[in-house]
């Protein structure tokens, strides 16, 4: 997962390797989107009524940005 | 909002999987290794299968449709299916049909007719001297037999979901934390990676981007049914969701949130409230026993008395 931030913000998001099951076409068009509305995403492992595939990569997200910060 | 730090995280593992026309997502938390994680989370997912496998209205050879190409017999039944069908069929009764398991060619007529991996549609023929009810399934405990006293098509989309999530849960308890997500219905049990309550946003269906709430719940289902997603390819405007009674998609909720003790129960009431439509939706949901909130069209929010209890 690559995750750009700029003026402490994310503004995009990009899958750069994926182990799912299914194809990363199923979620990646709506993926950026998602993300990069609900920054809030860290610290929420789920949310009920949402779309499943954007915090299907709160992880994916989280990591990319503990290695931006590091 | 503060994110979690490293440091405090137990180890976890996640993985999401295509399934009952959605994606499902098993996260296990604890200090076993990830062998056994992954060995766990695949039986837990076995599990979800086989409920898709035995109650599905598109595929052929599952217990529901054997059921439904046999009216008018006494048909064993597995203890899944028959347990599935008393619960809606509790349901209904308790929502005086708004809430109809026998909805399922309505269904068909909006459009859903579609196995979300095959593309085959399914297509039962028309009632004749009118549609079938929940009050037209015979339940018989002695043997787990159903009989369908009339033909109709058996859709237990609202009940099976929460089922397999609350199996999947259940198969998984003993980690320190598990979180079941079927698309935005939910089961959560332990801590999360951070040792605290796991912690849930409830989507804002007016504006799909923002969260309307976070709650701390653990051992605890929430489950949210509207209408947004699921819109019919054949009717313009319709959803899925329908008060039976009518056949008609209900107008006036956006969605209907759920916190209970089982998803089946969450889920099912979360459901069973939205097509009761405004007027009783939360007094339904309370009547019950279980908490919730109502976004209705008109852009306002209800909630019950206990919703506060679990706010983050």
């Amino acid at each position: 997962m690559s995750v750009t931030v700029s003026g402490g913000k994310i503004v995009s998001v990009e899958i750069t390797s994926y182990n799912m099951h299914y194809p990363a076409s199923y979620i990646s068009p709506y993926m950026n989107d998602e993300v990069v509305k609900k920054q809030a995403v860290i610290g929420i492992y789920g949310v009920s009524g949402a779309t499943a595939s954007s915090y299907n990569f709160a992880d994916a997200v989280y990591n990319a940005l503990t290695k931006a910060k590091a | 909002m503060a994110a979690v730090r490293p440091a405090d995280r137990l180890p976890t593992l996640a993985e999401s999987f295509v399934l009952m026309g959605t994606v499902v997502t098993l996260r296990v938390v604890g200090r076993r290794d990830s062998g056994a994680m992954k060995a766990d989370i695949r039986r837990a997912l076995a599990l979800m299968r086989s409920v898709e496998t035995t109650l599905s209205r598109f595929d052929e050879g599952s217990d529901l449709r054997r059921l439904v190409a046999q009216p008018g017999m006494l048909v064993p039944v597995t203890p899944m299916l028959f347990h599935a069908l008393r619960v809606a069929v509790e349901v209904a009764s308790l929502t005086e049909g708004a809430f109809d398991p026998s909805v399922g060619r309505i269904m068909e007529d909006l459009g859903f007719d579609c196995h979300y991996l095959t593309g085959r549609r399914v297509a039962t023929p028309p009632p004749v001297g009118g549609d079938a009810s929940y009050r037209d399934i015979t339940l018989l405990e002695d043997g787990l037999g159903v009989r369908l006293e009339r033909p109709m098509a058996l859709d237990l989309d609202a009940v099976a979901k929460g089922l397999a999530i609350d199996l999947a849960a259940r198969s998984l308890e003993a980690w320190d934390g598990v979180l079941v997500d079927a698309g935005g219905d939910l089961f959560v049990s332990g801590v999360d990676p951070s040792g605290d309550a796991w912690k849930i946003g409830i989507e804002d269906p007016r504006e799909p981007s923002r969260l309307l709430a976070t709650l701390r719940l653990t051992g605890r289902a929430i489950c949210t049914s509207g209408g947004a997603k699921r819109r019919s390819p054949t009717a313009p405007g319709a959803h899925h969701l329908v008060d039976a009674r009518t056949g008609s998609p209900v107008p006036d909720i956006l969605s209907c949130t759920v916190v209970g003790p089982t998803a089946m129960m969450a889920d099912t009431v979360a459901t069973a409230a939205f097509v009761l439509g405004r007027g009783r939706a939360l007094s339904f949901i309370e009547d019950v026993g279980l908490d919730g909130l109502v976004v209705t069209s008109d852009m306002c929010v209800e909630e019950s008395d206990g919703m506060g209890a679990w706010a983050s």
